[in-house]
C-alpha cells in the first residue's frame, strides 16, 4: 500500500528538552492512522512536523513523496489542517469563512465547492450564521469543512471531538468516516480510546514522545482485555483477587477504591467470572467495559521493557 | 494572486467593521485631538483680559479704545477693580489692565502708565499678553505707525498711519522692521496642527489597527491556519497591508472632505494628487509596520503594547507635536530614521506651501518603508509560527 507519510528515526528537541524521540512510522494512504495518547505525549507535536509549523531536530520525514522541511505551496496545498483550537474566524459567517480558505487555496468554481462540503457535513443550515453563535460541535464541523474544502490527499485532524457533546461527536466520527470512504488519508490524534476504536484503521501509541506501538485498535483492546468491573468492599476485593488469579482467560485484577477490575482476554469469559465471584462472596454491583487508555498504557508498559 | 490579497484584505475590513470597539479605538483618538485643536485654536488666539478704566480724561479714552479694539489679543471684559480682582482671583481672566485715574495728569506729563497685574502661570500665554500691552502703548505713543500690518496692500509695517494724518508727532521710533512672508496668507494655527490629527488618525487605523488584527490572529490561532495555507508569507503581509490601507482611506476621506469643505485645509488645486499620494504611501508604511509588528511578536499583549509604544514615538519624533526642523540637531538625526517625519513634512509642503519641493524624496521613503515591511515581514510571519 501506498504510504502518505514516512517518519524515519525522528526526534524533535526544544533547547535540551527531548519532544519526541526516534519515532518510525509509516502511515498508509486512504487509511485512518490515529496518533494516541495522554496529554503531552507528542501528538499534536507530530501533526505540526507533517503540516510544517514544527521542523524536525533530526531524523527523516517524507511527505507525500517531498523531503520535509518543505516550503513548497504545492504541498502545503495537498494538505488539509484542522487545528486542536478551531482556528475559526468567529465574527464571519460559517460560508464567510469557507469562501476565505478557498481564496488562500486559489479554489475554482469556489460557490460550489463550498455548497458541495456543506451539504456534505449537513451544514447548509448554518451558511450564514456567525461562527461565533454555532454550538462546539457545529464549530468543529465548520473547521472540518474548511480543511477539506479544497480536497487535499491528506486530512490531518488534531482532537475532531475535544469539547463536543456526544451526539455531535457520533456526527463528527460519521463525516469523517465519509471522508475516508472517499479516498483520503486522515489522521486523527485523540486522547480517547473510543474515539479511536470508532475512527481508526490504525493508531500509534505515543507516550511521553516515543512511540510504544503501532496497531489496530481492536488489538490494543484485545490486548489490554474486556474489563469487568466488580463492586464490593475491599476484604471481598482481596478474596475475589486470590480466586481469579491464575484463572484462564483472566489477564490482570486490579483493586480499585470501589472493589476491583478484572481484565479478561475474552468476552464470552464474563458470565463465568460472574458466576465465581458471586459464588463467592456479596458484591453491590458490576459493569463490563472496553478498557480506557490509561489500561492500555498499562498493558503495554507491562509487555514493553523499553517503555518508560 | 489578485484574488488572494483582495481575500485578506477583504477580511481584515470584515473583521475590522465588525469589531465597534476596534472601529471606536481607532477613530476616537484622532476625533480627541481635533477636539483639542479647534479648543487650544480659539485659545492661543485670545486671552480673556479684564480692563479696568478709571481715568476720565479723553487720552484714558484713547487708550481704552485703542486697547478695545485690539480684538485678535484680548478678550475684553471692562469692569470695576473689585470685579476684576475676583475674576483674577477665581481665573476667569488671565490679567487685569487698569488706567488709572490721573492718566491724563501723567501724559501731560510724560509719566503716564498703564498698569496691568498678570497671571504668569503660563509663560506662552502671558508673553501674549505683555506684547499685547506693549504694541497698544506704542500705537498710543504712535500713531502714525501702522503696528498691524499683515494685509499686502498696506504696506510695510512702520509706514505712516492713514488714520493719523492728522497728528504731526514725530516718528519716535528710528529703526524699521521690513518682513516678507513666504506665503501670501498665514497659516492659521489649526488648519497647521490638522496635520497631526491626520496622522493620528493614519496611526490609528493602519498601524495600531492592523497591529492588533494580526494580535487577534495569534490569540485565535487563525495565523496557524493562514501559515499552513499555500499561500506565500509575502502575500499574507501584502493582502493584511492593503486591508490597513483600505481602512485608513475609508477612516481618512471624511475627515478630508470635512476639512476641505470647511477650509481648514485649502491647498493649491495642482497640490491635490501629491496629497493623495502622500496620503497612500503614509497609510500603506503605517499598515506595514503594523503588519511587521505582528508577525515579529508572539501574544496579543506583547503586540497591541509594541504598536502602542511604536505609534507614540512615530507621531512625536516624526514631528506630530511641532515642526522637526525647529527642535534641537539630536532629534532631527533622529527623526530622520522616522517614516512619518517625511509623511509630515509631505503633507504640510503639499499643503502650505506654492511647490512640492522634496515631496518625490518623501513619497520614495514612504513607500520603500512599506516594501521593507513585507519583505520583512515575510520572513517574520512564518518563523514566528515556528516553535
Amino acid at each position: 500500500m501506498e504510504i502518505t507519510v514516512a517518519f524515519n528515526k525522528v526526534d524533535y528537541k526544544i533547547g535540551t528538552t527531548t519532544i519526541l524521540n526516534n519515532i518510525s512510522l509509516d502511515i498508509k494512504a486512504g487509511e485512518i492512522t490515529g496518533f494516541l495518547g495522554l496529554n503531552g505525549a507528542g501528538k499534536s507535536t507530530l501533526l505540526s512536523l507533517i503540516n510544517g509549523l514544527r521542523n524536525q531536530t533530526s531524523g527523516k520525514i517524507t511527505l507525500l513523496g517531498t523531503e520535509l522541511p518543505s516550503d513548497d505551496g504545492r504541498l502545503r496545498s495537498k494538505i488539509g489542517v484542522v487545528f486542536q483550537e478551531t482556528a475559526l474566524y468567529e465574527e464571519l459567517t460559517t460560508f464567510e469563512n469557507l469562501e476565505f480558505a478557498a481564496a488562500l487555496y486559489n479554489l475554482e468554481n469556489t460557490k460550489e465547492r463550498i455548497t458541495e462540503v456543506l451539504e456534505l457535513l449537513k451544514l447548509m443550515d448554518r451558511k450564514n450564521q456567525i461562527v461565533k453563535t454555532l454550538s462546539g460541535g457545529l464549530k468543529r464541523r465548520v473547521a472540518i469543512a474548511r480543511g477539506f474544502l479544497h480536497d487535499p490527499q491528506l486530512l490531518i485532524i488534531d482532537e475532531p471531538t475535544l469539547g463536543v457533546d456526544v451526539e455531535a461527536r457520533h456526527a463528527i466520527w460519521s463525516h469523517l468516516r465519509l471522508l475516508k470512504s472517499q479516498g483520503r488519508t486522515i489522521i486523527v490524534a485523540t486522547n480517547y480510546l473510543d474515539e479511536a476504536q470508532a475512527l481508526c484503521d490504525m493508531v500509534a501509541v505515543l507516550h511521553k514522545g516515543r512511540l510504544l506501538t503501532t496497531a489496530s485498535p481492536d488489538y490494543l483492546v484485545s490486548r489490554a482485555g474486556y474489563c469487568l468491573d466488580v463492586e464490593c468492599d475491599a476484604e471481598a476485593g482481596e478474596k475475589f483477587i486470590d480466586i481469579l488469579s491464575g484463572k484462564k482467560g483472566v489477564l490482570r485484577a486490579d483493586t480499585t477504591p470501589s472493589g476491583l477490575s478484572i481484565f479478561l482476554k475474552d468476552r464470552t469469559l464474563k458470565k463465568q467470572m460472574l458466576d465465581i465471584i458471586v459464588g463467592t462472596g456479596k458484591i453491590n454491583g458490576f459493569r463490563f467495559r472496553s478498557p480506557d487508555l490509561a489500561e492500555v498504557f498499562k498493558s503495554l508498559q507491562e509487555k514493553n521493557d523499553h517503555v518508560p | 494572486m489578485i484574488k488572494r490579497l483582495w481575500s485578506i484584505a477583504r477580511l481584515d475590513l470584515i473583521l475590522w467593521r465588525r469589531t465597534p470597539f476596534a472601529i471606536a479605538a481607532a477613530v476616537i483618538p484622532p476625533i480627541g485631538m481635533a477636539m483639542v485643536l479647534v479648543t487650544l485654536s480659539l485659545a492661543v488666539l485670545q486671552q480673556p483680559v479684564a480692563l479696568v478704566v478709571d481715568g476720565k480724561g479723553p487720552n484714558a479714552q484713547k487708550m481704552q479704545r485703542i486697547i478695545q479694539t485690539d480684538s485678535d489679543a484680548y478678550f475684553l471684559t471692562i469692569t470695576d477693580a473689585k470685579i476684576a480682582q475676583r475674576m483674577l482671583d477665581t481665573q476667569e481672566v488671565a490679567a487685569v489692565i487698569t488706567i488709572p485715574s490721573d492718566f491724563d495728569e501723567k501724559v501731560a506729563k510724560g509719566e503716564a502708565e498703564v498698569g496691568y497685574v498678570l497671571n504668569n502661570v503660563d509663560i506662552d500665554f502671558s508673553d501674549d499678553i505683555r506684547r499685547s500691552v506693549d504694541r497698544s502703548v506704542a500705537q498710543f505713543d504712535a500713531p502714525q505707525l501702522k503696528l498691524d500690518a499683515e494685509e499686502e496692500e498696506e504696506g510695510p509695517a512702520g509706514s505712516v498711519n492713514p488714520e493719523a494724518d492728522n497728528q504731526y508727532l514725530p516718528n519716535p521710533y528710528r529703526v524699521d522692521v521690513y518682513k516678507r512672508d513666504l506665503r501670501q496668507t498665514n497659516v492659521e494655527w489649526f488648519s497647521y496642527q490638522t496635520v497631526s490629527a491626520f496622522i493620528l488618525l493614519i496611526l490609528n487605523v493602519g498601524l495600531m489597527g492592523t497591529a492588533l488584527l494580526s494580535a487577534q490572529d495569534i490569540e485565535r490561532k487563525t495565523s496557524l491556519y493562514l501559515v499552513v495555507s499555500p499561500t506565500p508569507s509575502w502575500q499574507l503581509m501584502a493582502g493584511r497591508i492593503l486591508g490597513g490601507l483600505i481602512a485608513v482611506m475609508i477612516a481618512l476621506l471624511p475627515a478630508l472632505i470635512l476639512a476641505a469643505y470647511f477650509k481648514v485645509i485649502s491647498p493649491p488645486l495642482t497640490h491635490w494628487p501629491a496629497l493623495a499620494a502622500i496620503f497612500t504611501t503614509t497609510a500603506l508604511a503605517a499598515s506595514g509596520l503594523g503588519a511587521l509588528l505582528g508577525a515579529l511578536f508572539k501574544g496579543s499583549r506583547l503586540i497591541a503594547m509594541a504598536a502602542s509604544v511604536v505609534s507614540t514615538y512615530l507621531f512625536l519624533l516624526g514631528g506630530g507635536f511641532t515642526t522637526i526642523a525647529f527642535v534641537p540637531q539630536w532629534v532631527r538625526n533622529l527623526s530622520a530614521f522616522v517614516p512619518t517625519r517625511y509623511a509630515i513634512d509631505g503633507m504640510r509642503q503639499a499643503l502650505f506651501y506654492n511647490n512640492l519641493d522634496g515631496v518625490v524624496l518623501d513619497l520614495i521613503i514612504l513607500s520603500s518603508t512599506a516594501i521593507l515591511t513585507i519583505a520583512l515581514g515575510s520572513f517574520a510571519v512564518r518563523k514566528s509560527q515556528l516553535v
